[in-house]
Parts: C-alpha cells; sequence; structure tokens
C-alpha cells in the first residue's frame, strides 16, 4: 500500500481535469506478460488459470493438491458465479485476464463472439484427435457433427464435450396409481388414447380426494420442451429441426405439423385437459406438481425419472413409497409413429485462451490434463469424486461419496465436482463410475426404439440481425393455445410475420452453412 | 400531561392500528412459510399448501447451510465491510454534505451538479474494473470501503444535504458566537440534532453492504477475502429464465440438485442478522429527538 | 470582470474550510465516476477486446438505430416502460408516505415497534425468491389470494397470466415489498419536527387530521420534494428485476420493457456497445426530465435539489 495515496491524489487530480483523456488500459499487454510467465524448465511446476464453473472454496482443496502434484502444475482458480457467468467472464475478459482454460455453455453463437474477439486459441480439430485419440473417437461415435459446430470460419476452437445420455428422448412419465385407477394396464400408446387419459385424469377423481383439482398435462410457459409429447406425435419440436424429407432445417412451430400439434393442444386447453397456469409453471414447479399428486403426466428427459437420482424420480419415490412412475413412448399420430425431443449429446466446449498459443509447452500440458481427465480411471475419478478411502469408497466398482461429503457444499469445500473434473459424467469412457448398474440398466430401457429429433445449436449471424425473434413466436404460441389467434384464419400470417421479421434469413443462412442427416 | 382522546382520534387510531396490522400480516406470512420450509424434510418442503409450521422437523438444511468454515470467513469478511464501511460512509458523507447545504457556499449548484451528474452518467462496468485494477485494489478488502457505490451514495448525500440545511441557522450562529469554527460546529451542533437522518443514511449503507454482492465476485478471488453473499448465492440463487434452466439442467450431473430447504435456510442465514439491526435503530426515529438532544 | 473574479476570491477565502471539506469528495468522485467516464463512448463503438475502449472502430449512430429499429415493438416496449414507470410514481411514491403517517397515528408503541419492523422484511427478499413465492400465492386454482377472492363470491384470477390485471400486479407486488422500507426517511423527517408544534395545535383544538395536514405534511414537504425530484430522473426504469422474473409471454403486450428486451437481446454475446447506447439513451432522459422538474419545483416555490 505504500505510495498508494499519492498515486491515488495524482490521478484523481488529472481524471478531474481531463476526464476523457483518461482512457488508458485495454489490457493487452496483461494477456502477453501471464502467457510469457509459464515458459519455465520442465521441472518447474507450469502455472495454469483456470476458469471453470462451481469453483472450490479455497486454493488448497484435496483435489486440487493432488492434481497439481499428478501434472506437476500450478492451478490459479478462476473464480466466476454460475448464475452469471456470461456478465462475469466478459468483464474479466474485456479486462485482458483471459483465463488458460476456458469452459464454456454449449453456444456456438457465444464461442463465434468470443472468437472474433481474438480471446481464443485456435484447436484444430487434428490436433485434438492427436493429442485426445480415445476421447476424440467417442465423440465420432455419439454425434461426429460436433466438431463443425466448434469452428468458426473453417478453423476450431474449442473441445466439444459430448454428455453420453444427453440424447435420451423426453418421454410421459405417468402417475402408476393413477393409470390402474383409470383402467389402464400398461401406458397409452396413441393420442387419441393419451387424450383419453388427460380426460380422466382430468374427471375421473384419480386421487380420490371427492374434488375435480387434478389435471393430466401442464407445461413450462413457451419453452420449447413444453408439450413436447404432443409436438412429437407430430413429428416436430417447436424450435429448429430438420425436416425429415427435405433434410433442411426448418422452425418446427411455423410447419403444417406444428399447426396440427397446437390445434390439439389448443382442444385441449378449452376442454380444460391441460392446467391453464402453465403459462406461469417453471420445470421445477411442474415437477413438484407431478411429485405432488396435482398433475399426472410428467413430459420430461427420461433419465430424471430414475428412481434414486433423477430430478423427478427421487422425489417421487420418497414422497410416494408405493407408487411409481410409469415411463410411457411417444404416442402416434394422425400421421404415424411419434418422435421424442431430446437434447442431443453437444453439452460445452473447453477452449484455451489466445496466449496459449505462443507457449506449446502449456499447450501441451493443457492436452495432457485433459486427456488424463476424460480417459484415465484414476485421474478422473480424483478430479470428480476426491480422495478414495477419504471422500468416497469403491462400491461394485462405483464411487460411493461418505456421507458428510454427499451434499452439494461439500464437494466445492473439497475441490470435486465440475470445476476440475470437467468430463465429470460428460465422458463415455468414464461412464462406468458414474451411474450402478441399476441406473444403466435403467437408462437402456429408455433408448429402446424410440425416435429422437434432436437440439439444433446452430448459429448464423442473421439470429444477432434478429435478435428477438423468439418474442413473436412464444407469444403467437400463446395466443394459438389460449384461442386469442385462430390456428386456421391466423397461421398463415403468423408464419409470415415470423419469415418476415427475420425468420427466412436465418433459415437461409443456416441451410447455407449446415448440412445435416447425409 | 394526558390528554382524553377525542372520538376522531379513536376513530383514526382503529383505522391505522387495521390497515398497519393487515399488511404486517400479509407480510408476515412469506417469512413464516420460509422459516416453515428451512426447518422441514425435503418431501415436506415440497408439499403443496400452507406452511405454518413444519410437520416433519429436519435441521439438516441448516447443517448443510453451515457445514463449511468458508460462511464463518464470508461473515468475518461481510461484518468487517458493513461495520467499518458505514462508519466510513457516514463520515464521508457528513463532511460533504454540509458545506453542500450552506446556502451562501460559492458556486454551490455546481458542486452539487458534479456529484448529482454521477447518478444519471457513468462509464460503465469495464472502465471501472480496470480502474481497480490499476490502482491495486483486485483481491483486496479496501475495494469494499472505496470502490462506488460505497462510500458516498449520492443519493443519500443529497438527502443528507436537506436535512442539514433544515436546522435553524440560529443554533449554529450560537456557537459560532461561542467561538467554534466551522469544524466545531459541524460535530457539536449539526450531527447530534441530525441522529435520525444519520440513523436513517447508516441504515441503507450498512443494508447496502450486507447484500452486496457483485463487487465480491469480481474484484475478490482470494477465499480468506470472500464475502457471506458470494458463499449463499451459490445455495440460494435459482435462475428463473428458462433458457439458462436449460442449460443448467444439462449440467445436472455430477453436481446435486439443491433442495429447497437449504435455499430457505440459506435464505434466512442471510435476512436475519440484517434485519435485526432496525430495532436497534428505532429509537433515532421517535419524534422530540432534536429537541431532547438541544437540551441535553 | 477582475471586480468579479475578486468577489469570488473574497468569498472562496471566507468559505475555505467548507471548501476544503469538499474536496475528499471530489477527489473520490472524479476517481471512480469521471476518471471511467470515457466509457460512455462505446455507445458509439463496436466493441473489440483486443482493441480496447479507446482503440475500438466507430459506429455512429447505429446501436441506437438499432434500439429503435432491432423490433418492430419498440414503441410497445417505451410505452409499456413510461406507463408502468407512471404507475410506480403514482401508487408506489406514496405509499410510504400514507404509511409512515398511520405509523405516527398508532398510540401502542410496542404494537408500533414491532408492525415497523415487520413492515421492511421483504425488501431484503430478492426479486428471483419473491417470484416463486408470489406465484403461488397468486395461482388462481390454489394460491391464498384466489382462496379470499372466491370467499367474497368472485371469481379467480389469473393476476400474472392475463393482461388485464399484470400491470397492477406488478404495482402491488412492488409496494408491498417496499412501502414498510420506504417509511424510514420519513420516519427520520418526522422525527426532525418539533413537537411544540402539535402541543399548540391542540390546545387549539386540531383533530388528528389537521394535525397531519397543517403540521406533519409542510414538516416533511422539503423531503418528499427532493425524493420526488430523484424518482422522476428514473422514468426509464420499470424496474428490471422485478418484470424479469414475474413476465411471460402472455403478458409481454403489456410487461415487456426496454431492460428486459436489452436483457433478451444481449444474452449471450458480448453486447457492450448496445446496452451502454441504451443506458445512456434512458439516463440523458430521466437527467432531462430531472432538471426540468426541478426547474418547475423552483417556479413553484419550493426549494430544489439545486
Amino acid at each position: 500500500m505504500k505510495g498508494f495515496r499519492r498515486t491515488q491524489a495524482v490521478a484523481a487530480l488529472l481524471a478531474l481535469a481531463l476526464p476523457l483523456a483518461a482512457c488508458s488500459g485495454n489490457g493487452k499487454e496483461e494477456a502477453a506478460s501471464s502467457a510469457g510467465s509459464s515458459a519455465a524448465s520442465s521441472d518447474k511446476p507450469i502455472e495454469i488459470s483456470w476458469l471453470s464453473f462451481n469453483p472450490p472454496e479455497n486454493d488448497s482443496t484435496p483435489v486440487q493438491q493432488a492434481l497439481e502434484k499428478k501434472f506437476n502444475v500450478k492451478f490459479k482458480n478462476v473464480r466466476v458465479e454460475r448464475a452469471n457467468y456470461d456478465e462475469q467472464m466478459n468483464i474479466k475478459f474485456s479486462s485482458g485476464e483471459v483465463a488458460d482454460l476456458i469452459y464454456l455453455d454449449f453456444s456456438p453463437q457465444r464461442l463465434e463472439t468470443l472468437v472474433n474477439q481474438g480471446i481464443l486459441a485456435e484447436l484444430p480439430e487434428d490436433e485434438i484427435r492427436g493429442k485426445m485419440p480415445e476421447y476424440a473417437g467417442t465423440i465420432d461415435q455419439a454425434d461426429p457433427t460436433l466438431w463443425d459446430y466448434s469452428k468458426v470460419n473453417g478453423k476450431g476452437y474449442g473441445i466439444p464435450v459430448i454428455w453420453p445420455i444427453g440424447d435420451l428422448p423426453f418421454l410421459p412419465g405417468y402417475n402408476g396409481d393413477w393409470l390402474k385407477k383409470i383402467g389402464y394396464d400398461a401406458p397409452p400408446t396413441t393420442l387419441d388414447q393419451f387424450e383419453d387419459v388427460l380426460r380422466k385424469f382430468r374427471n375421473d377423481d384419480p386421487d380420490g380426494n371427492g374434488q375435480k383439482d387434478t389435471y393430466g398435462l401442464s407445461g413450462q410457459g413457451t419453452d420449447a420442451r413444453s408439450f413436447s409429447v404432443v409436438f412429437g406425435a407430430f413429428g416436430v419440436r417447436p424450435d429448429y429441426m430438420v425436416d425429415e424429407k427435405t433434410k433442411q432445417v426448418v422452425y418446427g412451430l411455423t410447419t403444417e405439423q406444428g399447426r396440427e400439434a397446437l390445434k390439439v393442444i389448443n382442444r385441449w386447453y378449452k376442454e380444460d385437459l391441460i392446467d391453464p397456469e402453465f403459462v406461469t409453471k417453471t420445470a421445477n414447479d411442474y415437477h413438484d406438481d407431478f411429485v405432488n399428486g396435482i398433475v399426472g403426466v410428467r413430459d420430461w428427459m427420461s433419465y430424471q425419472f430414475e428412481p434414486r437420482v433423477g430430478i423427478v424420480g427421487a422425489p417421487f419415490y420418497a414422497k410416494n413409497p408405493n407408487n411409481k412412475i410409469v415411463v410411457g413412448k411417444p404416442l402416434a399420430g394422425p400421421n404415424g409413429p411419434g418422435k421424442a425431443y431430446s437434447y442431443g449429446s453437444q453439452n460445452a466446449f473447453i477452449a484455451m485462451g489466445k496466449q496459449v498459443e505462443k507457449d506449446p509447452a502449456k499447450k501441451a500440458k493443457l492436452y495432457e490434463i485433459l486427456n488424463a481427465l476424460a480417459t484415465d480411471d484414476s485421474t478422473y475419478l480424483t478430479a470428480v469424486y476426491g480422495i478414495e478411502g477419504e471422500h468416497y469408497q469403491m462400491q461394485d466398482g462405483v464411487p460411493i461419496m461418505k456421507p458428510e461429503y454427499a451434499n452439494e457444499n461439500a464437494k466445492y469445500k473439497i475441490g470435486a465436482g465440475t470445476f476440475y473434473g470437467v468430463f465429470g459424467t460428460k465422458s463415455k469412457l468414464m461412464e462406468k463410475y458414474d451411474y450402478t448398474q441399476d441406473t444403466l440398466k435403467f437408462i437402456d430401457s429408455l433408448r429402446d426404439g424410440v425416435q429422437t429429433i434432436d437440439s439444433l445449436a446452430v448459429y448464423v449471424p442473421a439470429m444477432t440481425e434478429y435478435p428477438d425473434l423468439g418474442k413473436l413466436a412464444s407469444e403467437s404460441y400463446l395466443k394459438f393455445v389460449r384461442g386469442e389467434l385462430n390456428l386456421d384464419a391466423d397461421f398463415d400470417k403468423f408464419v409470415q410475420d415470423w419469415n418476415d421479421a427475420g425468420g427466412k434469413e436465418i433459415l437461409r443462412q443456416i441451410n447455407e452453412k449446415y448440412t445435416f442427416g447425409s | 400531561m394526558r390528554i382524553r382522546p377525542t372520538a376522531e382520534e379513536k376513530w383514526f387510531q382503529a383505522v391505522a392500528i387495521l390497515i398497519v396490522g393487515l399488511l404486517s400480516l400479509s407480510i408476515l406470512y412469506p417469512f413464516v412459510h420460509l422459516i416453515s420450509v428451512s426447518f422441514s424434510t425435503p418431501t415436506e418442503a415440497i408439499r403443496p399448501g400452507f406452511h405454518l409450521y413444519p410437520r416433519e422437523i429436519s435441521l439438516e438444511a441448516y447443517r448443510k447451510t453451515f457445514d463449511s468454515r468458508q460462511i464463518w470467513i464470508g461473515f468475518g469478511n461481510t461484518a468487517f465491510r458493513t461495520a467499518v464501511g458505514t462508519a466510513l460512509s457516514l463520515l464521508f458523507m457528513a463532511l460533504t454534505a454540509y458545506p453542500l447545504s450552506k446556502r451562501d457556499l460559492p458556486h454551490r449548484t455546481f458542486y452539487t451538479m458534479v456529484f448529482l451528474f454521477t447518478m444519471f452518467f457513468q462509464g460503465g462496468l469495464i472502465p471501472t474494473y480496470l480502474l481497480v485494477k490499476q490502482l491495486g485494489l483486485l483481491d483486496s478488502r479496501l475495494v469494499f470501503l472505496v470502490a462506488p457505490p460505497f462510500l458516498i451514495s449520492t443519493f443519500s448525500l443529497l438527502i443528507m444535504r436537506n436535512f442539514f440545511a433544515s436546522i435553524p441557522a440560529e443554533l449554529e450562529d450560537a456557537a459560532r458566537i461561542d467561538g467554534a469554527g466551522d469544524l466545531r460546529t459541524l460535530f457539536s451542533i449539526v450531527l447530534p440534532l441530525s441522529k435520525p437522518i444519520l440513523a436513517t443514511v447508516g441504515l441503507w449503507s450498512a443494508v447496502g453492504h450486507w447484500n452486496s454482492w457483485f463487487d465480491g465476485m469480481l474484484y475478490i478471488q482470494d477465499s480468506s477475502k470472500m464475502l457471506l453473499q458470494t458463499y449463499l448465492r451459490r445455495l440460494v440463487v435459482e435462475n428463473r429464465d428458462q433458457d439458462v434452466q436449460a442449460l443448467m439442467d444439462q449440467m445436472i450431473g455430477v453436481q446435486d440438485v439443491i433442495p429447497e430447504t437449504v435455499k430457505a435456510a440459506a435464505l434466512i442465514v442471510t435476512v436475519v442478522p440484517i434485519v435485526a439491526l432496525y430495532p436497534f435503530l428505532q429509537k433515532y426515529f421517535v419524534q422530540g429527538v432534536m429537541i431532547g438532544s438541544l437540551k441535553g | 470582470m477582475i471586480a468579479s473574479l475578486r468577489r469570488a476570491g473574497r468569498q472562496y477565502k471566507k468559505h475555505r474550510i467548507l471548501l476544503l471539506l469538499l474536496v475528499p469528495a471530489l477527489v473520490w468522485y472524479g476517481l471512480f465516476y469521471y476518471a471511467p467516464l470515457y466509457g460512455i463512448q462505446l455507445a458509439f463503438k463496436d466493441y473489440r477486446i483486443i482493441d480496447g475502449i479507446a482503440g475500438s472502430p466507430w459506429v455512429g449512430l447505429e446501436h441506437f438505430r438499432r434500439m429503435f429499429s432491432g423490433t418492430n415493438d419498440f414503441p410497445e416496449i417505451l410505452r409499456n416502460t413510461v406507463i408502468i414507470s407512471l404507475y410506480h410514481l403514482l401508487f408506489g411514491f406514496p405509499a410510504p408516505i400514507a404509511l409512515a403517517l398511520l405509523f405516527q397515528e398508532i398510540r401502542f408503541k410496542r404494537f408500533r415497534r414491532i408492525v415497523q419492523s415487520v413492515s421492511y422484511l421483504p425488501h431484503f427478499l430478492s426479486w428471483v425468491v419473491l417470484a416463486g413465492l408470489i406465484t403461488v400465492f397468486l395461482s388462481p386454482s390454489r394460491g391464498v389470494v384466489n382462496y379470499a377472492l372466491q370467499g367474497i363470491g368472485l371469481d379467480p384470477i389469473y393476476f400474472l397470466g392475463e393482461k388485464a390485471y399484470f400491470r397492477f400486479t406488478l404495482i402491488a407486488s412492488d409496494v408491498w415489498k417496499e412501502v414498510g422500507w420506504g417509511t424510514v426517511v420519513y420516519l427520520a423527517a418526522i422525527a426532525g419536527i418539533d413537537p411544540h408544534l402539535y402541543e399548540a395545535a391542540r390546545v387549539d383544538g386540531a383533530g388528528r387530521w389537521k394535525m397531519i395536514v397543517r403540521i406533519t405534511l409542510p414538516g416533511i414537504l422539503p423531503v418528499i420534494v427532493i425524493l420526488f425530484i430523484l424518482r422522476v430522473g428514473h422514468v426509464l426504469d420499470g424496474g428490471f428485476d422485478q418484470v424479469l422474473n414475474l413476465y411471460n409471454p402472455a403478458v409481454y403486450e403489456v410487461g415487456d420493457i426496454i431492460d428486459t428486451y436489452v436483457y433478451r437481446v444481449g444474452i449471450n454475446q458480448m453486447q457492450y456497445g448496445f446496452t451502454t447506447a441504451v443506458g445512456l439513451f434512458k439516463n440523458a432522459v430521466g437527467f432531462a426530465l430531472l432538471v426540468t422538474v426541478n426547474w418547475i419545483v423552483k417556479r413553484l416555490g419550493q426549494e430544489g435539489l439545486f
């Protein structure tokens, strides 16, 4: 703090006199200097700044120490809040503090912005394949198009992170007791049967409390995942998707099938078969309503119905130990068999700061660590679960956290979880540690004979040019469902408006840039 | 002197009590709800309907919330910045508001404008961050005390100035005749007469410091200097934006979902200490303080 | 000219202690507010991190063009912002004054202390947290508010999902959240009123109502005026946190405000230029209004801000 006062006072006086002249420090030097500091000999630990989700509580956690020792590095943890990730990350980047390793949500739009801003190092696909061959193989297996998403102007900038179970279908989960009560031994398979179930869930008092206070189906606003079971019966999802016949990308809500699906939802809404409060519900609200026996069907990411760990399943079975969730299949619609909404395998990007390009030793080290995190058993277990015997015990080949570490807070405390373990539950090769045999069996049963429509995480410049197109879509969506707009009279105008407001241009650019399902 | 209330007074009384009572009840319920949920089992917590008391009691949520040394470190840092920061703010604001309250101060309007202008025109986050960095304040607790919007709040400053201006000039003149300079007058006459507004502005400042999390997140990386809010927010904040939720939903894997009970417990832990401050300040809001301190 | 300089010099000399007291604050404002002001040029630039703020290319009024014509809805959004903000001014502003006056009327000291403490509680809950609770309380099927409505024979209302009720819900919930907290400054002002005035009025036979109108309100009027002027400066703020957490596509037509629009547009992108431009627009309008209202207030014979 020596000399602080004087510099402050001088700076202030200057600032007062010439406020606009005080524009210095664009941070260029900063990035350069932090890059230079790590060109050290092989026995001196390389310092690596690491930016990822859910940072550890302090800088001397057991997991950090174990990894540092193993790789002869020194981690500088960059802490950014999950709920505010973009904003805080951008400010740090803007002031020249670019981390060496950067974990990013799977958003090609953000990736492109960061690349154009000169923040990310180039990571050519071949280089990744060379440094992480086994992991690259699992990407090819899951979805080879993921490599394309990580490219800007033909050059790669991110290691795609896959979520091996991300392509599981969204399936309807039924309240088992209720199904039995209305006389269904098996879940409905067609849209007509489903409608019958909804009607009976609404009218036949399935919870037996003597009041008409139950619904069959709800939603979470105009989120693309709402009513996925209905859209799926018509083979669409209400956002960007690949058209089966033409292999072109279309916007599901504006298609003819989209109109038909909306017609069904609108009819059910009018008949009061759908919870009208879906408008203000969040996904979590809907989970709770299903668990509490207020709504009888939950159409959601089917893994979450898993009885022990699923977001929906675990509380459901805790609350209703004698009941069970009957997981159904996509419904057949009037045009044939249905499909299921799915997130798809894409999950995140791992990128490196621009300064790493000039530091081959550091780059090699980063690849070494990442490869080990994705493919090496002991590294994976340490990063994701902690130290064996201290934090977890192996049981039937699966790490089980000790009770005192089995909560979200304790993981931050020991440095385990997603921060260093960037491939936690995201590496096909390590899946054996993430799920018990029972859970794996459950997962396998879900994919059985279901065709999914995956998310397209596409980005084209027109999306920035017409940034608020989603508002038009979701406003109209809701008006169609609630009958404020007529699906015969007004739908064509909606499609026209959507196209004119930029939708047409966006689709044109997407189809120019990407090829799907060849 | 006790005078019997008139009919009008009784009527006023009844209406006031009724309105204020109803408002308080409507306000109390959400807190009862949160407290009840924080002491519940996870299944009880998501039960639909009223939560006046937990039907299945569990202290698990509090155990999880306090299951870390970090929360105590955070408490320490937040308490430090709240106490020291509020004291510094009051000092700086009083010293600044006093001259501004003098009508014959040369260029008074200009100086007021210099301050007021910054309420509307600011350089934004990036230049401020760069400045803090250049001053060497990153990872220093000093940043909590001196970086805007703390130290001097223009809003509070202007309110304070107005209160100072409303103090009868004769009182200050009397002190001056006794030979007191400007500073002595401020500390021995003006400030003792301004306890209600000092309490108000002090409360604003303390609450601002206590609740602040963004500066703690942005400027601090060293875990020994982290704030309570930085720690608790990771338990409480659930983003209601559906797109962000979708992304978080996809992230869930090795990270557990944070139960409603822990969210409620963390909220209670955040709110209770600062709320407990108010009753101590209430005595400064009683009518006649000004006159009382005059006589004393 | 020289004479006036000399006069100013004499003035400065006479008030040198007072002026000296201003110096620390001026230095602090210079350092932390005026020095970073160069960031405002981002409103006219395409910000590129590698070039820094000073080196980024100018784009003129591009960001402003985009704000007004980047969406067909901008007129609607601007209208919503102003209407919601005016409602806040009309109902939210007087509410704490009324409540502070009510507090003063309560003569059971302990009851008064308790309700005062209770009333300021919700200020401490963020809108993220409150939105969840409010959605539950206002639910047409299971919410406590609609139980009450049905109790007096009315139909349930979907407060958050119907255009007709949404703005009312915004204002009411904001008043509910902030009214108690808002009383603090007025209670401080009331505490400064000379009790002798009330005693004298009482001797003259004035009732409670007369005392409020003749003594209390005039006593706190200067504070009301200052707060009012400052509030007017925020006319283009409709309450971002609140709206973002409570609105939904069903009420976009009446609830979408400038800040929520900017949020939707800016998500996932580094839109510093755009957000700076919108902020500049909002604040320039606010500042202009503040200066205007201050002028009017002074014409009306009240003391203004400056």
